[in-house]
């Protein structure tokens, strides 16, 4: 996983829940890489895991909010570092229909080793896209928060339901209508 | 939280910010020397390609100009901007003098896929195996093969074209010659009323129409099948032989019989005539049979060779002489009978002239039979020859002309048949009869002398008896008187007796006249003229028939019967009754009587002469003699049914119409 994730998560729980919260879950996790990340490595998935599940249990928070909430958060870590991307786009439909053939293009050219999650289209309309989620990983609600993200980036709302294709989520089918 | 505790967590998100940031600037440092090495490594390998291109193209310049076919550069109009020595003298054009346009070198049949062609390479880059006719400077036809490709700048724009022309002129004319050759040659093999077969190690590769017609089976089946599978020398040893001698190397071709087994399981014999072909190294490629059917032909064969000792065997054998000659009477052959008749043997005869050895007596009447033959006419006659040991012999001679095969007459056969001795006892027959008819006439001349030469003294005697009577009537007592009676009496019976034998003798060889005879008179007549006794009568109960007959004999015929009938009648009222019934050819009568019958013993024996039953007097035993030879000559029958006290039934038979 990139290093990237990390680093916005970490951010993510400091600003959240304070530096103390971070320490701890790091020195909880036992982690290889001793909780030291830079976002141009790549690390082990189970680390991120470790760290989701020891928030969890610190903040007594379900794991799947938290990971909704880092959607949340990463979509303006990663709008701040490559703006240029999100300027190409006039609609949030529009970045969401481009997410295979254009953002994911890019990210391999910084990054070749990376592992991205496909989006496939189902239908698109004016004001509406159906797309299925696909990955190893089944971080849909991570998806699902840089969903609802980006339309608020656009000054717009959206009405974004879910259903799993199957038990551990790695296949989930998003449906979405921008609302107004 | 305490300040210190504080401190110590913030000294510890420092220490790792501190060691993300060195793990950040070392994976930079790895990616920059990685970025460099792969740089440097872009740079060398673009300096090598771009020395590899000049090299070859440098290369190819000069092999072009240099090659031996024809090369040409030329525009995108495919106007030549530059050729080669050889593409110069091919086409007859130099692009220095003047402006080549190929398109307009090409065929008129070739204009349309010249389009499509030059289309095709200006989409695709190259151009591969273009083929054509195309007209020279000098006006001649040229088949050319032209490989190209496009020129393109450093930008990758089209600019213009290059190819290799290649003369296949020689090349298509050799394929459509043999070509055109396999088609006549596959015509006549087609075509061919032999079978032909091609083998290899016995494995049939391909065979002919005639082939397959003649055994039936299907070409995709003869090509499964060896060609000893259906196929059997009639002489195998000598087959053998031949084929030994052909794996040797020491025999091109043979001529055999074979059986051929066809598919419908009939057998046909067919002559086979096997060739080797062989490859430039002189070894065997192929077998080449083929196969003429001879069935017919060996039957009609048979059938001919059959005839032929069926006949010479007739020849040889019968018991006639035979010679063939020439038109110029030499003689060509002639038969073992031919050689015993003559007395000479076959080398005496055959090649001679036929008339130099065989010495004929009459010779000029052979002469005209021969210039008969010669015009075609065949006939028999006979010849007087003498044979070897000089002896006259008869022959007769069946001749006719002989023809070849295109009718024209080349000679004779002459069939002889001695006849020698036929001859002679015709000759002898002949002799014979004269003498006999003389003999004949003879005894009728004496019969006829005899009876009027006896009958003039019976006359005087009877006469005498007369005048003796009258003069002495007073004189002679009662028994010279009966003497006298007496004496008249058997002096009659002796004039009968004379007649008779008169008629006999002129029953048998008399002329015979032919008139229509109503015998219905002829009986009236009879019964006036015969004495019938008081207590008979004669009955005709059916009309009878006419005949055509000499009336005298008839006459004497039914006289003779009637007048025996009548007189030998005992009972008180006698009959005799004439009957008739019609047969096909013959009339058939019968005179019955109920007189005293005749016993069987003389039914035959009364129809010899002078035979007479009892001693009765008024018969003279000739009677029925006459009758006898009247119906002989009427080609008929005659003969008796009687019984003793009964009657007699008297049958005979006159054929209706005789010559």
């Amino acid at each position: 996983m990139k290093g990237v994730v990390f680093t916005e998560f970490l951010e993510m729980v400091e600003s959240k829940f304070g530096l103390e919260t971070v320490d701890n879950i790091i020195e909880n996790s036992n982690l290889p890489s001793e909780g030291i990340y830079t976002s141009v490595g790549t690390y082990s998935f189970n680390e991120m895991v470790s760290l989701i599940t020891s928030l969890s249990t610190e903040v007594k928070t379900p794991v799947g909010d938290l990971i909704y909430a880092f959607g949340l958060f990463l979509f303006n870590g990663l709008a701040s570092a490559h703006p240029e991307v999100i300027k190409s786009y006039n609609s949030p439909l529009s970045l969401l229909y481009s997410i295979e053939d254009h953002i994911h293009v890019h990210v391999k050219k910084l990054y070749p080793d990376a592992e991205l999650p496909t989006f496939k289209i189902l239908e698109k309309t004016d004001t509406s896209i159906s797309m299925v989620y696909s990955s190893s990983r089944g971080l849909y609600q991570l998806a699902h928060g840089l969903i609802e993200k980006s339309f608020e980036h656009f000054n717009s709302t959206a009405t974004v339901t879910y259903q799993l294709l199957n038990d551990n989520g790695t296949e989930v089918k998003f449906d979405i209508v921008q609302n107004g | 939280m305490d300040s210190e505790k504080e401190i110590h967590l913030l000294k510890r998100a420092l220490e790792r910010q501190k060691k993300a940031r060195i793990q950040a600037e070392k994976i930079l440092e790895d990616k920059s020397k990685e970025l460099f090495d792969t740089a440097l490594h872009l740079k060398q390998a673009n300096n090598k390609l771009e020395n590899l291109l000049t090299e070859t193209t440098s290369q190819l310049d000069g092999g072009f100009v240099n090659i031996i076919d024809p090369y040409v550069v030329m525009d995108l109009n495919f106007n030549v901007v530059n050729m080669n020595k050889s593409a110069r003298d091919f086409l007859g054009y130099d692009n220095t003098k003047e402006t080549i346009s190929l398109p307009k070198l090409v065929h008129k049949d070739f204009i349309q896929y010249t389009i499509e062609s030059f289309q095709r390479l200006l989409e695709i880059g190259t151009l591969k195996n273009y083929r054509a006719k195309i007209i020279l400077k000098d006006g001649s036809y040229k088949w050319i093969q032209i490989n190209t490709s496009v020129i393109y700048d450093k930008n990758l724009k089209p600019i213009g074209a290059q190819g290799i022309i290649r003369d296949i002129s020689q090349e298509t004319e050799i394929k459509e010659l043999l070509n055109e050759q396999k088609k006549q040659l596959d015509i006549i093999v087609e075509n061919s009323p032999l079978g032909i077969v091609l083998t290899v190690d016995d494995k049939i590769i391909k065979s002919n129409t005639a082939f397959t017609n003649l055994l039936g089976y299907e070409n995709a089946v003869l090509e499964e099948i060896k060609l000893s599978n259906i196929s059997e020398p009639e002489d195998v040893e000598a087959t053998e032989k031949q084929v030994a001698e052909m794996t040797a190397g020491l025999l091109d071709n043979f001529s055999t019989v074979k059986k051929y087994f066809k598919k419908d399981g009939s057998i046909i014999l067919a002559k086979t005539n096997v060739s080797v072909v062989k490859n430039d190294k002189g070894e065997v490629e192929y077998q080449v049979s083929v196969i003429e059917d001879i069935t017919k032909e060996r039957k009609a064969e048979e059938q001919i060779k059959a005839e032929k000792d069926k006949y010479s065997g007739i020849i040889a054998n019968m018991n006639l002489g035979l010679i063939e000659i020439t038109i110029d009477d030499e003689i060509q052959m002639v038969n073992q009978c031919f050689c015993s008749m003559s007395g000479f043997t076959k080398e005496e005869l055959i090649g001679k002239n036929a008339v130099d050895v065989l010495k004929l007596q009459n010779n000029k009447a052979v002469e005209e039979k021969t210039r008969k033959r010669l015009e075609g006419i065949s006939d028999s006659y006979e010849i007087k020859i003498s044979n070897k040991n000089g002896e006259i012999r008869d022959w007769l001679v069946s001749g006719a002309p002989r023809y070849n095969v295109e009718g024209k007459v080349v000679g004779s056969i002459g069939i002889h048949l001695d006849i020698t001795d036929q001859k002679k006892l015709e000759e002898q027959k002949e002799q014979l009869l004269k003498e006999l008819k003389i003999s004949n006439d003879g005894l009728q001349e004496y019969a006829h002398i005899v009876s009027h030469d006896l009958k003039s003294p019976l006359r005087s005697i009877s006469a005498l008896a007369t005048w003796t009577y009258e003069d002495y009537k007073d004189v002679l007592d009662e028994a010279g008187v009966q003497n006298l009676t007496l004496m008249q009496e058997k002096v009659a019976f002796m004039d009968k007796l004379i007649h008779g034998i008169l008629e006999y003798s002129t029953a048998g060889s008399s002329q015979m006249s032919k008139a229509k005879v109503d015998l219905n008179t002829i009986i009236t007549d009879i019964k006036d003229s015969i004495y019938i006794p008081e207590h008979v009568t004669v009955v005709v109960p059916e009309k009878l028939p006419l005949l055509n007959a000499d009336s005298t004999k008839i006459h004497q015929l039914f006289q003779n019967i009637i007048g025996n009938a009548v007189v030998h009648i005992e009972k008180k009222e006698g009959v005799v009754k004439v009957l008739f019934t019609e047969q096909k050819e013959h009339w058939q009568f019968c005179i019955e009587d109920n007189g005293v019958g005749i016993p069987e013993k003389f039914h035959k024996k009364i129809f010899e002469i002078f035979q007479s039953i009892g001693d009765n007097e008024r018969s003279t035993g000739i009677g029925l003699s006459i009758v006898k030879k009247i119906v002989d000559r009427y080609q008929g029958k005659v003969w008796i049914e009687s019984e003793l006290g009964e009657g007699t039934k008297f049958f005979f038979t006159l054929k209706k119409n005789i010559n």
